[in-house]
């Protein structure tokens, strides 16, 4: 098969391949999750819902973060390559909040009797899912390279602030969401089975992050040569 | 006296397929998108190949 562009080749195929090799830790965190950890006694099974919910958000907020970091970087460095890697970055965080958001109601509708409530982690998680949707549509709709990079990385800044506060929210606010129970100053509160799983879990799912950020990057990359390309043939 | 353990496999089925339909999905639409550049630079290098092997006029 010939490549599209050596560099850009090479980067989309190791992003693939490492998203491949996630995908079949994240079969073992299937097997994990419905074979080894023990069943929760008043949530039931859909309690291990929670296997695939909470590495989600952490691949969502930790990719949406990114993004910030990366735009801040970006205006200061004007460097393209973080501006490609904060658009990857960004897609990729929208594909995981789009698993945290309907795992989230999967699981709320048989433990607290209701798909959603409008409580301020739930809010906000939802309000930065379209602030990143909107990021997209930005960068869909500006099409100069250093304007487009300019304006989304102010957008990324913007959801970045939020990601403290998504985390911080069900302590600042009377909300039904469960409160952390590995991210918090004492000991996590899990029996080592049920933790083990999680970590395994979020482990795959940050592997799934790289291999398509990568990707994603890459197909950028390849997507900007051959405009280029042909901006050249055309002159 | 415990309270029974609620039964409620279903949802816990629909979270697991609808994380591995998204997820999956996506890196479906990641090869896809890879393909579609490559056929599309093989069409814009067969005309300058052609050209390439074509004999010069003297």
């Amino acid at each position: 098969m010939e490549p599209i562009d050596g560099k850009a080749d090479r980067i989309i195929r190791r992003g693939l391949r490492l998203s491949a090799a996630a995908f079949v830790g994240l079969l073992l965190v299937y097997v994990l999750a419905l074979g080894y950890t023990p069943v929760e006694a008043r949530q039931g099974v859909a309690q291990k819902i929670f296997y695939l919910h909470v590495p989600a958000a952490w691949s969502a907020l930790l990719a949406f973060s990114l993004v910030g970091v990366t735009g801040a970087l970006y205006l200061w460095l004007q460097d393209p390559r973080l501006d490609r890697f904060a658009a990857a970055s960004a897609e990729v965080g929208v594909a995981f909040s789009a698993v945290m958001l309907t795992t989230g109601p999967i699981w709320a509708r048989p433990i607290w009797g209701t798909w959603w409530t409008w409580d301020a982690r739930l809010t906000l998680t939802l309000f930065l899912f379209f602030l990143f949707v909107g990021y997209l549509a930005l960068r869909a709709a500006l099409h100069d390279p250093a304007e487009r990079a300019r304006f989304s990385a102010v957008v990324g800044i913007l959801g970045l602030l939020l990601v403290p506060f998504i985390h911080l929210s069900v302590y600042l606010f009377r909300t039904l969401h469960p409160q952390p129970i590995v991210l918090k100053p004492s000991a996590p509160s899990l029996p080592p089975e049920m933790l083990r799983t999680l970590l395994v879990s979020t482990l795959v799912f940050t592997l799934l992050y790289a291999g398509f950020v990568t990707a994603r990057y890459g197909l950028a990359l390849a997507d900007e040569r051959r405009e280029l390309e042909e901006g050249s043939d055309v002159g | 006296m415990l309270a029974e353990t609620p039964q409620n496999g279903g949802y816990m089925v629909a979270a697991y397929v609808v994380t591995t339909v998204i997820l999956g999905g996506y890196w479906v639409r990641l090869n896809l998108k890879q393909r579609k550049q490559e056929n599309q630079l093989r069409e814009r290098e067969q005309p300058k190949r052609e050209r390439e092997d074509q004999p010069r006029e003297r």
